[in-house]
């Protein structure tokens, strides 16, 4: 007999007895906290795929780039392209198989042709070609647009890397439009377990270091585990889901104070 | 909220983006706008309907959550600042705005009801707001200032015009915005070794005079600034570039269509379309403080053939191939 047979059993059997109703109820909270659970890492696992296809779709577009051996006319045009056609995309270096900047664009300024720029060394160059892609870590324009560098190397070693400034906003709207009850929030940390997206534009400035706080060490050691209860730094309980962003290597958090969801669940 | 409502809260949120999240039942949200420019102007109207499809997105529907109230200024500063008051006498939950002059109005009658503008060149030097990142008062918005779009133009305009030895930067020294792209327009006529031309107009007979004197000798070109001034009188700016053989850059899309050679610029439909998520937001309880002041990330260019034909001159392929729209 499994728990709800069990409970109807008892429903049925002994109907006179308030064990029922107290049974009854306490089964609708675990049903109403399965739920929640369950909300919580739908959420988290749309997000972060939202996210993922944003940053996939920017990936590709910069390939285009890429494809063909260096020409100067075909990259500015590519480049040109690459610029109305991608809002995320505010600039784009094509540099060569040396890891000199050949073409600078942007939507923003006039063509730079063959700058001096060596970036040979700058891990933008080093670690595209090591492995194809980079990602930058986030930055702030006018401390208020989050951004990343995107490199990409071409498939054949002569496409040389082309490297876009990828402005994030979208990501942040993802995060922001994130309701959970009256104080749950959705939020990501990078790699390096700084904190990078938060609907609080002051927390997502100051980049905090969270790499250990219970809910991150936990999301990094049983990553299988989807939602978790941890106590945050003030010993305040917390149910927490997470999904991570595989590209970038971050984690996208949505968590809900437990008394609130337990309150809610009563 | 009671247990169902954050149930449903989160079974409705989860799939992202969301379609209607407005709440139901609610008593009739009241939004004022402010337009500066005329009623029966195409794009102001492109603008207009942009901004309520993609409220109706987020669950806000005119008539039945929301109310409009739309003020018209027909371009005239006067007439804006008397509608600011008007629009605030109404007491909206929020108030839409476009261009520096219409906010500037509006902030100076209100520091309570939320002000959302689009199409402001420079909001912290209009003093607007005191930061961007947090903009701490009653107002925040979508800005426009790319510093570096006078070098984009002009670069534009010595691709399209060959020979290109003198350009002239027109604005009107009134609308207080030609000081942004002043810097790298300079910064590009020095290296693409052209004599940079400061040409402030108030008048069309102002503008007359520019266009004519420019185009007295070949090599002459024109780079149109975005102010409150230049859009309403695009038709005297066209027809004198068209009359003395002059090749001419804009920034708003609007000059191209209505004949002027090339546009360049932030896609002003997509940034009405993106303040709606600030708007929405603010209806639910954020406060416009909290929210970072943003820029466009779509820009548009527009060519007109037809213009470059009568002008003698031809489009370089590249250009026309990633145009968003040509004019035949």
């Amino acid at each position: 007999m499994n728990r709800r047979e069990f409970i109807t059993f008892l429903g049925g059997a002994v109907t006179a007895f308030p064990i029922t109703w107290l049974a009854a109820r306490a089964l609708q909270n675990d049903q109403i906290r399965a739920l929640q659970l369950r909300a919580l890492r739908l959420q988290a696992e749309n997000a972060s795929s939202t996210i993922e296809q944003f940053i996939k779709g920017i990936e590709s577009q910069v390939g285009w780039n890429t494809r063909l051996p260096w020409s100067t006319d075909q990259r500015k045009f590519d480049g040109l392209r690459t610029l109305l056609q991608v809002p995320a995309i505010t600039e784009l270096s094509q540099l060569d198989s040396d890891g000199k900047e050949r073409l600078r664009q942007s939507k923003h300024g006039m063509d730079v042709p063959n700058s001096p720029i060596d970036l040979s060394h700058e891990p933008k160059f080093t670690e595209a070609m090591a492995k194809k892609v980079y990602y930058g870590p986030v930055y702030f324009r006018r401390e208020s647009e989050p951004y990343m560098t995107l490199a990409l190397a071409g498939i054949r070693r002569d496409g040389g890397v082309s490297v876009a400034e990828v402005n994030l906003k979208l990501i942040w709207d993802v995060i922001s439009q994130i309701k959970v009850g009256e104080h749950g929030v959705a939020y990501i940390v990078d790699a390096e377990g700084r904190l990078i997206f938060h609907p609080d534009i002051d927390l997502q400035l100051a980049q905090t270091d969270m790499s250990q706080f219970p809910q991150v060490v936990a999301a990094r050691a049983t990553p299988t585990q989807p939602v978790q209860v941890v106590k945050d730094i003030n010993g305040r309980k917390l149910l927490v889901a997470h999904a991570a962003v595989e590209s970038p290597r971050w984690l996208l958090f949505v968590e809900i104070p437990l008394d609130e969801a337990s309150a809610l669940a009563e | 909220m009671r247990r169902r409502e954050f149930i449903a809260g989160l079974g409705g949120s989860v799939a992202w983006p969301l379609a209607a999240r407005a709440q139901q039942g609610d008593r009739m949200r009241r939004i004022g706008m402010l337009r500066p420019f005329d009623e029966n102007d195409p794009v102001a109207k492109s603008q207009l309907s942009a901004f309520a499809q993609a409220l109706a997105g987020f669950g806000w529907t005119d008539g039945r959550n929301v109310r409009m109230d739309l003020r018209w200024a027909g371009g005239d500063i006067n007439r804006i600042r008397a509608l600011a008051q008007e629009l605030v006498g109404l007491q909206p939950d929020i108030i839409m705005t476009n261009t520096t002059p219409a906010a500037v109005a509006l902030r100076r009658e209100t520091q309570t009801i939320p002000i959302v503008f689009v199409g402001v060149n420079d909001p912290v030097a209009s003093g607007l707001v005191a930061r961007l990142d947090r903009p701490s008062g009653n107002i925040t918005g979508f800005a426009l200032v790319e510093a570096s779009l006078g070098g984009k133009w002009l670069g534009l305009l010595s691709e399209i015009a060959p020979g290109l030895k003198r350009a002239a930067i027109m604005f009107n020294p009134d609308a207080g915005t030609v000081s942004t792209y002043m810097p790298s327009f300079e910064a590009a006529a020095r290296s693409l070794k052209v004599e940079p031309i400061v040409a402030p107009v108030r008048s069309d007979a102002e503008i007359e005079t520019t266009i004519i004197t420019l185009g007295r000798e070949p090599g002459g070109g024109l780079v149109v600034m975005p102010d409150i001034f230049t859009p309403a009188h695009r038709a005297p700016i066209i027809s004198a570039a068209a009359r003395n053989n002059l090749p001419a850059v804009y920034s708003l899309s609007v000059f191209a269509r209505d004949g002027g050679l090339l546009s360049y610029g932030a896609d002003l439909v997509d940034t009405w379309r993106r303040a709606v998520t600030y708007v929405d937001r603010i209806l639910r309880g954020a406060k416009p403080g909290d929210l970072p002041v943003q820029f466009p990330t779509k820009f548009e260019m527009v060519v007109n053939l037809k213009t470059a034909k009568a002008l003698g001159l031809t489009i370089p392929p590249n250009l026309l191939a990633v145009a968003d729209e040509v004019i035949e």
